[in-house]
């Protein structure tokens, strides 16, 4: 995360609980304007811990009606991106407590341009997720979570402690289960295998 | 291990988080804004005793599994009519999809919606590429339309194939009879029939199958792909292309969508393809950040000037949220 400077974090902070204030008071425009500025957030927040998903719009609209019954709760203790993204983690986490085993009749995949040069490499990542989320479907909820959050999107541990509700350190030791549980599986996955090294090299980049 | 890592040249990152399509987006926007218009009334002052609740859950949990029971046993119902709208994409292969009693055939390289129509019955949304459609006969059943762009097929009971190449559209069938509608004009089609949005009806020397779909990529007539919002790459060469141009401006909108939307209306000046995509980029953006009298002016200048344009069909959607908005 790039350093703010103090006077527009705190401009930025007052916008945002000014417009948290708009919104609880039923004020259309500023629910619109919040809309159109946190949905991509909200949306990778979404996709990166489930996922391609098909069930993607419902969630969204799950998401955006939960962020709006308690907007009224917004403090501006962080900026209102993360405090949405921390709906929709608990809107994905809910998911995942709820639903079935997959079925999976439908194969909902990215899609690539035909003319794309790196169309290659993007199969191939597409694969590897498709394994990755896979082993994920098979872990426990809050490693995976945590890891999804802190490994694939490449938040840091903190902003994961702050937006799902638990401490640094219990979040570390998610992350810490979650990658031996996928480590454990990945030992007859080569392709698994190699997409967790990346992974791990990339969040090490990160940190660093 | 390590030293495997340093050698990879070609690592491979997160995976690509999948953009929705600006149709998802409003069907998302209008679903929650929809349920908080029906929001309850406020909450009771008072907390119902728990003997109430027990009063209150034995019919409502009578009535649930009744529900539960009718979903289950009902001859026509099924686990994906109930999940829709979903969006089908395919990559190299074909896919099918069973969906009520119809079974859609999902060409390589395509995009389709799968939701209900206004009167209840099916409507496929038909966003590039072809699939084919075997649907039981619509006697006494909801009615079954694929739209593809501004062409409209209504089925009557029939095996047919449809396939799109930006607002270009083809519809061939094989069995039964269907209705094409396309810029008011109506054509029924039989059993061996082709037809294509360019106005010609043809007898076809042989039907659709599944790899007669024509998996067409989604390009405009010149060529260019239409507006997609996912993460473009910019090359650091120079002299930028149209296309260059365009990715820049799409990788600003997350960080500074004001510069974005300078430079998307840069591009728009000028001609061609690009020009045509960036000027509709213009006016999505503005919407999004809801500047609706630039949106409006924008998706009004990108109507006029490129009618036919690929993203014509979702311009129109756009600037009727727009307008409506703006009352």
């Amino acid at each position: 995360m790039p350093d703010v400077p103090p006077a527009a974090a705190s401009d930025r902070a007052s916008a945002d609980r000014d417009l948290a204030a708009r919104c609880s008071s039923g004020d259309r425009a500023a629910q619109r304007e919040l809309f159109a500025r946190v949905k991509q957030a909200v949306h990778r927040t979404l996709f990166r811990i489930l996922g391609s998903n098909r069930d993607i719009e419902d969630l969204l609209q799950e998401s955006f009606i939960a962020i709006y019954r308690s907007i009224h709760g917004f403090r501006g203790e962080s900026s209102l991106n993360t405090w949405c993204s921390s709906i929709a983690t608990r809107v994905a986490w809910a998911y995942i407590e709820r639903r079935k085993p997959a079925a999976a009749p439908l194969e909902l995949v990215p899609e690539v341009a035909t003319d794309d040069p790196d169309a290659e490499r993007v199969y191939a990542a597409r694969e590897a997720a498709r394994r990755l989320y896979a082993a994920l479907d098979r872990i426990d909820a809050k490693q995976r979570v945590a890891f999804a959050l802190a490994v694939i999107d490449g938040r840091s541990l903190a902003e994961v402690a702050e937006m799902t509700g638990a401490t640094t350190v219990a979040v570390k030791t998610r992350v810490w289960r979650a990658r031996n549980e996928l480590n454990r599986r990945a030992r007859k996955d080569s392709v698994l295998a190699m997409y967790l090294t990346d992974l791990a090299d990339a969040q090490e980049g990160n940190d660093e | 291990m390590s030293d495997l890592r340093r050698t990879r040249p070609d690592r491979l990152g997160p995976p690509p988080v999948e953009a929705l399509s600006d149709l998802s987006w409003a069907r998302v926007e209008r679903a929650v804004f929809a349920e908080l218009d029906g929001a309850a009334a406020p909450a009771p002052v008072r907390q119902p005793s728990r003997r109430a609740w027990v009063y209150a859950a034995v019919p409502l949990v009578a009535a649930a599994a009744a529900v539960t029971l009718w979903m289950v046993v009902r001859p026509d119902g099924s686990p994906n009519e109930r999940a829709i709208p979903s969006r089908v994409a395919t990559g190299d292969s074909p896919t099918e999809v069973n969906f009520g009693d119809a079974v859609i055939t999902v060409a390589p390289q395509s995009a389709l919606v799968l939701g209900r129509s206004p009167e209840d019955g099916v409507l496929i949304l038909l966003d590039r590429g072809g699939a084919n459609f075997s649907v039981a006969p619509r006697a006494g059943r909801p009615p079954f339309v694929v739209q593809a762009g501004e062409v409209q097929v209504r089925v009557t009971g029939t095996e047919f194939g449809v396939s799109r190449s930006g607002d270009a559209a083809s519809v061939h069938v094989l069995r039964g009879t269907v209705e094409v509608v396309s810029r008011g004009n109506r054509t029924v089609l039989h059993a061996g029939d082709s037809w294509s949005s360019s106005g010609e009806r043809e007898a076809a020397a042989r039907g659709p199958s599944t790899a007669g779909v024509a998996a067409a990529p989604f390009v405009s007539d010149a060529g260019a792909p239409a507006v997609d919002a996912g993460a473009p790459r910019v090359p650091d060469r120079a002299p930028p292309t149209s296309k260059e141009q365009f990715d820049a401006a799409t990788a600003l909108e997350a960080k500074d969508p004001e510069a974005a939307l300078d430079r998307y209306r840069s591009l728009a000046r000028g001609s061609g393809p690009w020009a045509a995509n960036a000027l509709y980029a213009a006016g999505r953006l503005a919407f999004d950040r809801d500047e609706l009298r630039l949106a409006r002016r924008l998706l009004n200048d990108y109507l006029h000037r490129f009618p036919r344009g690929a993203n014509a069909s979702d311009a129109r959607t756009l600037l009727n949220r727009a307008e409506e908005a703006g009352h």
